[in-house]
């Protein structure tokens, strides 16, 4: 009866299940085994019906899977040889823009379509809706073009920038890739960039004492110093961004590494791409970092880079205090390796009677001169006029530009010598044939006194390397005026600031008043805070909202010199709008307020159109300032 | 993240509400909302199932069922045993679920125990797992969408009841009353609730 | 009952959805066109089908402690089956079903069906009863499916009949159309009924549903 109970109660119920349940699996395993194929094939039938949209001339595909070029998920060649399908894909705001590509066969973009996506609904997602007009214009804009294309070829969306830049992006891909599975030309393939993680995986390390304000520290096998720390970019991220920085025995930065997962992607992530850091590598010692630029539109987010470095080499140095990165100043001219973030003397070059006919043709006789202009590599007095070598500071180093003038002043030639700017982009400028680098040059030609980077053709894309050439072009002008009507030689750093943009406050006020030891007194009325030099120096503070929809307001530090002329201006414009109104704290706009006296002076700084708000904020802060030290502070 | 979990959380609260928009619990929906107490309890036994059974849930799909390895390939795909699986797991979860309360928490076993087996059979609550998988999202949106879904349901049962309490008072047509009235009712209500639409991506922006 | 009245029965006097009160979801969520009406009560009535004789031949086996996880395994082995052939063959009543498919394995026709009727009936009885139960579950969705499409988008299984001028009623396609056609239907078949005295209680509370027997509320839902 037990038995009997505990089986019917206990036993049997269970038992029963688990027959019911193995017949089901069974039952359930066998009709997948059936139907997966069906459906799989099904799904591939969809997917082809996507490539057939785009070329329907092909009569079937025959899929390529031998290429490097980054970014493409396939390559299709159609069997009837009507041409090829190529997907691939951009990076976008919220991930991947996959895209379909129909090339002919010589490479024309037939048609392109843009595949779903996760972008933001209302924006991205335009791309992939064959009712929205932005999209299909987009999409439209493509055709008929080939070869590598710009922003300024297709009609991006305006207002959905990231996701259309992608979308070009993708294409591009698709391009590279064309040219090398169809016409066989090399892949261009990105470098992965490794993140801080992957990158201390593959050294062998040994961990050393971490310095205090920093998140790690090693030695490797090599004998270089590895040093992480995290470092504030964005001021809404989700999480801060994790630097690491590999040192030689002198203090050189050799590799850096950074993960941007918590800065906003598309705009704060390139603080991680490989253009952006590789401005760091052979840096050595904080003095180095100068030269370092901050990308705009990311500028909080490079900013947070810069100053991470910053304190990984202030703790290099602390550990080791006899290395050369504790001494190193802005390095002369000369050391290579340094020179690639150098800003102050450039080294001298003699140019070849051959460099010099290239820009001055009719000319036959060739004598070099001395020149003081600083920023002059070379000055030659020709028969027919004069040539000169200049060079200023570019993206990545110095860029060379040699300049022909005839014995008037006007630019009769130009060519651009090797430089270390970036491949695809300021490199461009010495590449043999490239279109870009002649339509800058000859918009040079017939130009005379000064020019202005509006006035000539810069290379889209390559704006910084753009604006170098034309400084150089405007210190070969100025060392004509010295060499050929005898002016006195322009000294650098007129006007120009330091940039004190990735200072904290503390090193800014230092800076603002230099030399002297600071102690806090009284702040006048209307000013936030006021310290006072023992030379008679002044570093007064004053605040102003600037943007009107801006959280906080900015804080405004003006030094005054003893004799009461300002010695800089530093902003903390965190609170505006990235990209926008933290020009406001850029070096270019407050360079102006450098040797201003008083009020009056005032007169002649120029806010920034698009960031009037921001940069009429500051304008007013170092009034209040002004009027503070007339009143009270002036001796 | 924050902004793209509380987009999620609205959106199944209001944009896409469970029972007036996705359809799914009318059973509940129409039979327990007479009294506001008895809604209110639904809700609450529904809030909590639909919660447990997504945490229970998606990781039986992500890790069990359709597991990926780091390149995001599957390492054996037993997808089609999702239904099955999913309902079984429910069932057996409500079922202990019940039972652990009744002998621990008499009180909570009162107020909600009874509509426990309720809603073991009720698409509200297969349908929020099985949607989380079908929307892709990770563990934690997962749960804030169940959560999300659960108090929709309770936004519609609350709001229902007080409808259904002024119907009592109405007086349709003889072929209207009692079932047919309540539908109409329910449509009135639902089309309230259309006019959600577009409310949550204008102000979280992106999800 | 003969053969024929248990056939017939599911098609008119115990219509599931607007006698008995069963299957509301899927009624409502897919009858947006006649054609997605169609579909589901073609795969319910599969379902439907299989399992009321799977059901009806183990009912002696299956201990009454576990009816229900059993109800259930079997049930939704069915239902995965359809879904698979469904995805195999008509791959785009898989897109417009969506999420209801799977969700047939909790339709309460069918869990309803098999505790009332499969698991004390012989298995021709139940085949039959399930076949019936599924039509008149299918027809209904139909007409609904028809009103909706009609009135709201213009068209009947896909063909256009309204001419495009005249502006179409989109509010039934809309889920508040849903609820609407419904309550609208259901009030025509009680008048029906009042005229021919067939009057019919309803109530969605312990009555249609399948938990009845393992619920503790007893009728506290109502």
């Amino acid at each position: 009866m037990k038995n009997n109970s505990t089986w019917e109660n206990f036993l049997k119920p269970v038992v029963v299940l688990v027959v019911i349940c193995i017949v089901a699996s069974a039952a359930l395993a066998g009709t997948n085994q059936l139907t997966a194929p069906i459906i799989k094939a099904q799904e591939e039938a969809a997917a082809n019906a996507a490539y057939l949209e785009v070329l329907p001339e092909a009569d079937g595909f025959e899929e390529i899977t031998d290429f490097q070029s980054s970014n493409v998920t396939k390559a299709l060649k159609a069997t009837n040889d009507a041409g090829w399908v190529i997907q691939s894909y951009g990076k976008g705001f919220g991930g991947d823009v996959p895209v379909v590509v129909a090339f002919d066969s010589e490479g024309t973009i037939l048609k392109v379509k843009f595949m779903e996506n996760s972008e933001t609904a209302g924006f991205g997602q335009k791309l992939a809706d064959p009712a929205d007009a932005d999209g299909q214009k987009l999409a439209e804009s493509f055709v008929g073009k080939s070869g590598t294309l710009e922003a300024g070829d297709v009609d991006i969306i305006s207002g959905v920038t990231v996701s259309s830049k992608a979308a070009l992006a993708a294409v591009n891909s698709a391009v590279n890739c064309f040219n090398e599975v169809a016409l066989g030309q090399a892949a261009v393939v990105e470098e992965e960039q490794l993140t801080p993680d992957q990158a201390l995986e593959s050294m062998e390390l040994t961990e050393i004492e971490i310095p205090e304000g920093l998140t790690g520290a090693w030695e490797t096998a090599n004998g270089t110093t590895v040093l992480r720390v995290d470092s504030k970019g964005y001021e809404y991220e989700t999480a801060p961004m994790d630097v690491l920085v590999e040192f030689d025995a002198d203090g050189n930065i050799l590799n850096i590494w950074v993960g941007t997962d918590g800065q906003t992607a598309g705009i704060g992530d390139q603080a991680g791409s490989a253009e952006f850091l590789s401005q760091f590598k052979g840096v050595l010692g904080e003095a180095g970092l100068d030269g370092v630029d901050t990308i705009a539109g990311a500028t909080q987010s490079t900013t947070g880079v810069k100053k991470g470095v910053r304190k990984c080499i202030k703790a290099f140095v602390a550990m080791y205090p006899d290395c050369a990165a504790a001494t190193a100043v802005a390095p002369e001219g000369g050391d290579a390796e340094s020179e690639a973030s150098s800003e102050a003397a450039v080294e001298t070059v003699t140019l070849s009677d051959e460099d010099c006919k290239a820009v001055l043709p009719d000319a036959t006789t060739f004598e070099a001169v001395e020149s003081a202009t600083s920023g002059v590599q070379a000055a030659v007095k020709a028969d027919t006029g004069w040539v000169i070598q200049a060079s200023a500071k570019g993206f990545a180093g110095q860029v060379p530009v040699i300049v022909g003038l005839n014995a008037d002043g006007a630019i009769v030639g130009v060519s651009f010598p090797e430089n270390n700017e970036t491949a695809g982009y300021g490199a461009q400028l010495y590449e043999e044939g490239n279109e870009k680098a002649a339509a800058l040059a000859a918009s040079l030609v017939g130009k005379s006194g000064e020019v202005a980077i509006g006035d000539v053709d810069a290379i889209s894309g390559a704006t910084i390397s753009s604006k170098a050439v034309v400084e150089a072009v405007n210190t070969a002008l100025s060392c004509y005026n010295e060499v050929a009507l005898g002016q006195a030689p322009a000294a650098e750093g007129e006007g120009e600031g330091t940039d004190m943009s990735a200072m904290s406050a503390e090193e800014a006020r230092a800076a603002l008043a230099p030399g002297a030891t600071l102690t806090q007194i009284t702040a006048p009325e209307g000013l936030t805070d006021a310290w006072q030099g023992d030379d008679g120096s002044y570093v007064l503070y004053a605040e102003d909202m600037g943007w009107e929809y801006a959280g906080k307001p900015m804080t405004i530090a003006v030094g005054f010199d003893p004799n009461g002329a300002i010695t800089g201006v530093w902003v903390d414009a965190s609170s505006q709008t990235p990209g926008i109104g933290d020009q406001a704290a850029g070096a270019d706009y407050l360079g102006q307020y450098t040797g201003i006296t008083d009020e009056a002076g005032l007169d002649g700084v120029d806010t920034i159109a698009g960031a009037t708000q921001s940069t009429r904020g500051v304008k007013k802060a170092v009034r209040k300032c002004i009027q503070a030290y007339a009143a009270g502070l002036a001796s | 993240m924050a902004a793209r979990l509380a987009a999620i959380f609205f959106t199944m609260i209001l944009v896409d509400n469970y029972v007036l928009v996705k359809f799914l619990g009318i059973c509940p929906f129409l039979g327990v909302s007479k009294k506001l107490n008895s809604a209110f309890g639904m809700s609450c036994a529904v809030i909590f199932v639909m919660t447990l059974a997504t945490a229970v849930t998606w990781p039986i799909q992500n890790f069990l069922l359709t597991p990926v390895d780091a390149e995001g390939n599957l390492k054996w795909d037993l997808g089609y045993l999702q239904t099955i699986v999913f309902i079984l797991v429910i069932a057996v979860l409500v079922q202990l679920v019940e039972i652990i309360m009744k002998k621990n928490m008499p009180p909570l076993h009162k107020a909600l125990g009874v509509y426990l087996p309720l809603i073991t059979t009720n698409c509200a609550v297969l349908g929020v797992t099985v949607l989380n998988i079908d929307n892709g999202y990770n563990f934690v949106e997962s749960i804030v969408c169940a959560l999300g879904a659960g108090f929709g349901f309770m936004l519609a049962m609350v709001i229902f009841s007080g409808v259904r309490k002024r119907l009592e008072e109405a007086q349709p047509p003889k072929c209207f009353e009692g079932l047919p009235i309540t539908l109409v009712a329910a449509s009135a209500t639902a089309l309230s609730f259309g006019g959600f639409g577009g409310l949550i991506e204008n102000i979280f922006g992106a999800i | 009952m003969n053969k024929v009245q248990i056939f017939t029965n599911g098609l008119v006097k115990e219509n599931p959805v607007l006698r008995l009160v069963l299957g509301t979801c899927p009624t409502l969520a897919v009858t947006t066109m006649a054609f997605n009406g169609l579909g589901m009560g073609i795969a319910a009535t599969f379902v439907l089908f299989c399992s009321n004789i799977a059901i009806s031949l183990l009912r002696n086996v299956i201990p009454d402690k576990v009816r229900l996880p059993a109800y259930i395994t079997v049930i939704a082995t069915f239902v995965s089956i359809v879904q698979m052939l469904v995805k195999a063959y008509v791959p785009a009543l898989d897109k417009s079903l969506g999420v209801f498919l799977p969700l047939i394995v909790v339709n309460c026709i069918i869990l309803g069906r098999a505790e009332m009727f499969a698991s004390k009936n012989k298995p021709l009885d139940s085949a039959l009863d399930g076949l019936g139960m599924g039509l008149g579950f299918t027809l209904t969705l139909v007409l609904m499916g028809s009103i909706r499409e009609i009135l709201g988008s213009g068209t009947w299984f896909g063909m256009t009949v309204i001419p495009a001028s005249i502006d179409r009623f989109t509010f039934m396609t809309t889920p508040a159309g849903g609820f609407f056609t419904f309550g609208v239907l259901m009030a025509l078949v009680i008048f029906i009924e009042n005229k021919t005295g067939n009057k019919k209680e309803r109530s969605i509370g312990c009555e249609g549903c399948p938990s009845k027997s393992v619920c503790g509320a007893k009728g506290g839902c109502e």
